[in-house]
């Protein structure tokens, strides 16, 4: 069960309302919540002594994009979950928002069973990958889970989305055996989400070709016929 | 994409009608200079010159006539087509402008009810809350509906492109059937649990939640059950839906048109239209049977198993 009680969350909503009420229901689970108006209000609180561990965005603010705002923020910090909330629904908006590292992206009018469970769920995740090391080699090949970062064999950062880390850190766990897609699925999306399998293979294609950079073959994930996926390392 | 192809032959079609009514002005004025000096040669001494002269300004009249006809019919066509397009964004706009409010409005209710579940009134006081701010969620959920519905009526009017993905059927309609279930009750058949199939989440999400509404808003039924039947097949995936209403007294070959509503004073006439459009946007299909109840049959693509 992860603990809520003091953990920071900071909401981007330019709709008063809707920002405060959120706010002020968070507050009551024992989140500590700031409510933030615009882009610079909220890279003022972000700047700030105050540390969200949670950002839930909006996309269109009266000052800027939401997306183009959370871009700004992972420069400064990277270890933060970060949930779009957005009434635009489109799909590129949405693949934007996803392929910035976003844990979800939820479109409004939302469920408040929805938002609760979804922060939950990021938050479970977050706090099993700051529980690693700082760095964690696989020969030549660094994570760092703790950042959202993965270091490959020619000593380029790259940095991971959220799920593409909780995926890592599950086959990771489970390193040298099989982890089935349903289990890939019901660990980091929940039973709330419903991805297909594809979707799961896409975001393996990124961390191979993080593998792939070494050429020792140190570490690789294979795709067992049927099942799912083992991270195999030597050694 | 059928709107598109509708749009485009229409176009084709005023262009033509244009082109031709040009074509035929000029051929009329070629007519009247150049056979001019041949008529004046012909030797009518009852009419003469008259006739000549009486050509000429017909012809020019006519030919005057019908290039005000076709800027006439030219320029109503693209003032139409302008108001209309207009239109369709306002609407797109309003409507997506309408969804901040109201998830605030549908936040605020729900933050309602879970205080007043999770507080230590007393019973009676605690169920005459709940059963308004119930009634205020379930108002904010219909409402979310209705916009959706008219998001994507615009959307396809104005020929928006869909995503196509793929998605776990099973997942997404018991993720779905979680919304209505203080209002019917639901069973969901499947021998497989997960079939992957083609769809755009936020059309497969306005035609799910379009089958159910139906249901709820034209079902006699005193315990409304609705039930989802999902059967894979070699190239695509079957859902069948279902209810225990009594079915339609219409005739059933119009359902699906945009706007017919029978002698329904309920609904808006675009629920099933937008099911039909949708599904073959989805590049699948949408059959509707109405036997004792209404039954829908919908196909769609399945993905490829390659593992």
């Amino acid at each position: 069960m992860i603990k809520t009680e003091g953990l920071e969350v900071l909401i981007v909503e330019d709709e008063e309302n809707l920002g405060i009420t959120l706010s002020e229901f968070l507050k009551t689970k024992g989140y500590k919540c700031i409510h933030s108006k615009s882009c610079s209000d909220a890279r003022k609180v972000f700047n700030s002594d105050f540390s969200p561990v949670v950002v839930l965005m909006d996309v269109g603010l009266p000052d800027g994009d939401g997306i183009d705002l959370a871009n700004e923020l992972r420069e400064v910090r990277k270890d933060f979950v970060l949930l779009f909330l957005s009434a635009q629904g489109d799909a590129e908006t949405k693949l934007r928002g996803l392929e910035m590292g976003a844990e979800d992206y939820i479109t409004k009018p939302f469920d408040l069973r929805e938002i609760t469970l979804r922060l939950k769920k990021a938050l479970v995740t977050h706090s099993l990958l700051s529980s690693y090391p700082d760095e964690i080699a696989l020969g030549n090949l660094i994570i760092k889970f703790n950042s959202y970062e993965v270091i490959d064999a020619n000593g380029k950062t790259l940095y991971l989305g959220q799920k593409e880390c909780a995926i890592l850190e599950l086959l990771y766990k489970n390193k040298n055996k099989v982890v089935s897609r349903d289990q890939i699925l019901e660990t980091i999306w929940g039973e709330d989400a419903y991805p297909s399998n594809r979707t799961v293979d896409n975001y393996i294609v990124k961390l191979r070709k993080w593998l792939d950079t070494d050429k020792e073959e140190c570490a690789l994930i294979k795709s067992i016929r049927a099942v799912g996926y083992q991270l195999e390392i030597k050694g | 994409m059928a709107i598109n192809k509708t749009n485009n032959l229409f176009y084709i079609v005023i262009s033509v009608s244009v082109t031709m009514l040009l074509m035929l002005g000029c051929w009329w004025l070629y007519l009247v200079l150049q056979l001019s000096s041949k008529l004046k040669e012909l030797n009518y001494p009852s009419i003469g010159g008259n006739l000549v002269n009486m050509i000429q300004w017909e012809g020019v009249t006519f030919f005057i006539f019908l290039m005000i006809l076709t800027i006439t019919l030219l320029s109503i066509y693209l003032s139409d087509h302008k108001k209309t397009r207009s239109l369709q964004a306002f609407f797109s706009s309003i409507t997506h402008e309408l969804k901040t409010p109201l998830a605030s409005i549908k936040l605020q209710s729900q933050v309602l009810v879970d205080f007043i579940e999770n507080s230590e009134l007393p019973d009676g006081e605690k169920e005459y809350l709940l059963k308004y701010t119930s009634r205020l969620a379930n108002d904010s959920l219909r409402l979310e509906d209705q916009l959706d519905k008219h998001l994507q009526l615009s959307r396809i009017k104005r020929g928006a492109f869909i995503n196509l993905r793929t998605v776990n059927i099973n997942s997404f309609l018991a993720n779905q059937i979680k919304r209505y279930e203080s209002l019917a009750d639901f069973d969901l058949i499947s021998d497989q649990k997960n079939l992957q199939i083609y769809a755009d989440d936020f059309a497969l999400q306005t035609i799910v939640r379009n089958l159910i509404e139906n249901s709820i808003k034209h079902s006699n039924s005193k315990k409304l059950v609705c039930t989802f039947s999902i059967k894979p097949e070699k190239d695509s995936v079957i859902l069948e839906y279902t209810d225990n209403g009594t079915g339609f007294s219409g005739d059933s070959k119009k359902l699906g048109k945009l706007f017919y509503k029978h002698d329904s004073p309920k609904g808006s006439g675009i629920g099933l239209y937008l099911v039909k459009k949708l599904m073959l946007q989805m590049k699948g299909n949408a059959e509707i049977k109405v036997e004792d109840s209404f039954n829908f049959r919908l196909h769609f693509l399945k993905v490829a198993s390659d593992d």
